[in-house]
């Protein structure tokens, strides 16, 4: 009974989303695009016709021995293991302001509340593994290939029931991490002594465990010693969801099912025991959730939206960022149209300082890197430098332009009543954006005539090309947020990923083949790039310009 | 009705509420007043059981609300202060899963038109959420709150951002539930509204009650007759109960 809100919760909220994409043509068809990108790659492989593996009989080999396979499956599933530590305190809970709000007042009991959130977000998850192998449930005639062992017409089940151990062993982790979780983070005293405890005691324990087994590594000779290593009952104990995973992998091929099933088993009854003890702290789960879990949800949901100023903001909330002393730059007094770009100039340094800071270190090590090839031709070289700096300039340009336009749709109410037009504010927002994309080649680039005096013509090719190709990429990306601007909508964002690579080589195009045609025809990079800039900086205005268009009409409550 | 005894709420460092003793009776609006930080919200969601208490015990209607969760919320009702809902159910979804969570579905299935009109969401039944502006999302809020017959009601900041007529309209419901035996409880900083409306205030600061009393009461025991709620508020805000950048400044 107390399942029945939850179940409708769910159900309505699934289908009203399902219903809603399908509101508008703009939704149907992101919708309809997404849906055909997934079937494509996922859902079509797998119905093609696997029959082609016969024609592969002339090439028979002997299966590698069982104890080799045993102790491989072993390792893989260890290596599971213990990635999944490094998340277990990582299990959040997710709830939604409006579970904290609406359903935590209610009599619903926080049990039930608690398993159905487990089976919901995380059980669903893993379910999508095996649903891919009961798609996948063909003969896959394996056999074909290992022949040499107890039961070859088994094999095709060895791989089946690797993915049931994978979903069984990372239901255990997940419970485990739900236990512990509820356990570590209660908002008492004692949550920060007691998260430290077991954080140190399990990263102590796994540490000591990788290091003795880097150690033997090292002096392993033969395949034997792998195998003899990896049989020692202490590991096999320590990595105690492994174990049983690795008797489920290994039961269709050496037969003994009766070891699968006691895998199988004590898997299942590890998670129970997990779950047990989670269940039995679900009083916290509320707490915790309003509390911690608001905020993790919210910087998920940030996360899984791309929205990265957002996100910057939410760790600014959490005094994560802190606003330094002022500069010289922040006491610049820009006035009108310039004070938008001084504005945003703050803000990217703020956000996306650490980034920028990075590409010009990757883009001085691309520089400086032909140093060491000191063979190759003088001419060679420039153009060597001057694809690095490309490189540098697109990816500078994509990561500020992706990063920050959301920010635009966001700030509507504050920005649209200033005294400029769409088309000035549109217009800074890209010349803004596409600034760190200027200075950092073109930063690079000097370092690269210092250290190679005769590259200068490609570099100051660069130079001037570089930043017309940073605008374009910036002004696109505006259109294309402004075009499915609600961050939200999944569809949209999906579509949005699918959209942008298709444009950037649309509208990036134009200038780079007028850039590349004109060097080739008169040999100048520097001939080429002054063309090439001039018609860059044309569709990025024209960019800018349609840009300008949907942001006036642009109205973030419809 | 209901009854905290010695409530304490601690977050890693800090003690957010610090023995709260409070008790409302049937038929009682109580304003639970502070300047920001003093404790009131993490008060409130002490009492409906989002947050669970560090110390000190609750009970609504005679239950314990630790030990007795279910029965203890079974017939109070939350409004927060800036309501955060389920954007994809429809309103007369949203309002019909708060139904089935008390177990109240013949009941909300009698009331949901009357309860619709009452609040202007008719028109919006079949309307997502999501669609609705601020205020339509408070009254939803708040028509939530009174599906399941609650005597126990706690608002946080139930005023802010509403239009006139729904304040009034909001006002008009206090006092029904007050005249039907509802205990409730008010988180505000409208000082005015709390003087007019509460029968009582308590006021809070730093996670510990000042004072509590009528306002004659308060007007006695901080000696200063004829004075309003605001002055009487400041001045015992401002006897060292100020947060510490108040006292900066």
């Amino acid at each position: 009974m107390a399942l029945r809100p939850l179940l409708f919760l769910t159900y309505r909220c699934l289908a009203n989303g399902l219903k809603r994409s399908l509101t508008s043509p703009k939704r149907l068809l992101t919708t309809l695009a997404i849906i055909s990108y997934y079937f494509w790659w996922f859902v079509r492989p797998l119905m093609v016709t696997n029959a082609g593996f016969a024609r592969y009989e002339g090439s028979r080999s002997a299966f590698p021995p069982l104890q080799v396979l045993d102790a491989v499956v072993f390792t893989a599933f260890a290596a599971l293991s213990l990635i999944l530590t490094l998340g277990l305190f990582g299990y959040r809970l997710a709830f939604k302001p409006a579970d904290v709000d609406v359903l935590f007042p209610t009599p619903v009991n926080p049990k039930i509340v608690l398993l159905f959130r487990i089976v919901r977000d995380y059980f669903g998850t893993l379910l999508i593994p095996l649903f891919l192998t009961v798609m996948a449930w063909k003969p896959l005639q394996v056999e074909n290939y290992f022949h040499d062992i107890p039961h070859p017409q088994s094999t095709a089940y060895a791989v089946r029931a690797l993915t049931i151990g994978y979903v069984l062993i990372t239901a255990t982790w997940v419970s485990m991490g739900y236990a512990l979780s509820l356990y570590v983070n209660r908002n008492d005293a004692r949550s920060e002594f007691r998260k430290r405890l077991v954080g140190w005691s399990i990263a102590v324990a796994c540490v000591i465990v990788v290091a003795v087994t880097i150690r033997t590594a090292i002096g392993f000779e033969t395949m034997g010693d792998f195998v003899r290593y990896v049989q020692q009952p202490w590991l096999r104990a320590f990595f105690f969801t492994a174990t049983p995973a690795t008797r489920i992998v290994m039961g269709p091929l050496d037969g003994n099912f009766g070891e699968m099933t006691l895998g199988i088993v004590s898997l299942i009854g590890f998670s129970a025991a997990c779950l047990y003890l989670a269940l039995r702290q679900a009083d916290w789960m509320y707490d915790q959730a309003a509390v911690r879990g608001f905020g993790a949800e919210s910087m998920r949901q940030l996360q899984r939206k791309g929205d990265y100023m957002a996100l910057m903001a939410e760790s600014a909330r959490r005094g994560k960022i802190k606003a330094r002393k002022p500069g010289w730059f922040q006491r610049l007094q820009w006035r009108g149209f310039w004070a938008l770009i001084w504005k945003d100039a703050l803000i990217q340094w703020r956000s996306v300082r650490g980034m920028i800071i990075l590409f010009v270190v990757v883009g001085l090590a691309m520089v400086v890197m032909p140093r060491f090839a000191e063979d190759s031709p003088h001419r060679a070289m420039g153009y060597i430098i001057l694809v690095m700096m490309g490189f540098d300039a697109f990816m500078v340009a994509t990561l500020t332009s992706q990063s920050g336009f959301t920010e635009l749709l966001r700030r509507v109410d504050l920005q649209k009543p200033l005294p400029f037009g769409s088309q000035a504010i549109v217009m800074s927002e890209v010349l803004s954006k596409a600034l760190p994309s200027m200075v950092v080649p073109v930063l690079c680039g000097l370092v690269g005539v210092v250290l190679f005096p005769y590259a200068w013509p490609e570099v100051l090719a660069g130079a001037i090309f570089f930043p017309s190709l940073g605008a374009v990429i910036a002004a696109l990306v505006c259109c294309i947020v402004l075009l499915f601007p609600e961050i939200d909508d999944v569809s949209q964002r999906g579509f949005r990923g699918l959209i942008m690579l298709l444009g950037l080589f649309m509208a990036g195009a134009p200038g780079v083949g007028l850039f590349i045609l004109i060097t080739v025809l008169t040999k100048s990079a520097v001939l080429g790039s002054i063309p090439g800039a001039v018609l860059c900086y044309g569709v990025a205005l024209g960019l800018s310009a349609i840009g300008g268009g949907l942001y006036a009409n642009f109205n973030p409550t419809e | 009705m209901l009854q905290t005894f010695g409530l304490v709420k601690e977050f890693k460092n800090t003690r957010a509420v610090d023995g709260l003793d409070m008790q409302i009776s049937p038929g009682e609006i109580v304003g639970l007043l502070g300047p920001n930080g003093a404790g009131k919200t993490t008060a409130l969601r002490c009492i409906c059981g989002i947050l669970r208490p560090t110390a000190g015990s609750i009970a609504i209607n005679g239950f314990d609300l630790v030990s007795d969760q279910a029965k203890a919320k079974s017939r109070l009702a939350f409004v927060p202060e800036v309501p955060s809902l389920y954007e994809l159910l429809t309103v007369e979804e949203h309002l019909r899963f708060v139904a089935m969570c008390f177990n109240m579905l013949p009941r909300f299935d009698e009331m949901k038109d009357e309860l619709l009109q009452r609040y202007h969401l008719a028109e919006k039944r079949n309307d997502l959420v999501a669609t609705l502006s601020k205020g339509m999302k408070q009254k939803l809020s708040v028509a939530c709150a009174l599906i399941h017959d609650a005597n126990v009601l706690l608002f946080d900041e139930p005023l802010i951002g509403v239009d006139p007529s729904g304040a009034h309209e909001l006002k008009q419901e206090l006092l029904r539930s007050k005249a039907n035996g509802g205990a409730i409880l008010i988180s505000t900083h409208l000082l005015d509204t709390a003087e007019k409306l509460c029968d009582r205030v308590i006021i809070l600061a730093r996670g510990r009650k000042l004072t509590e009393g009528t306002l004659e009461e308060l007007r006695q025991s901080s000696s200063m007759e004829g004075g309003t709620l605001e002055d009487i508020f400041l001045k015992l805000t401002e006897d060292g109960a100020a947060p510490p950048i108040i006292s900066h400044l």
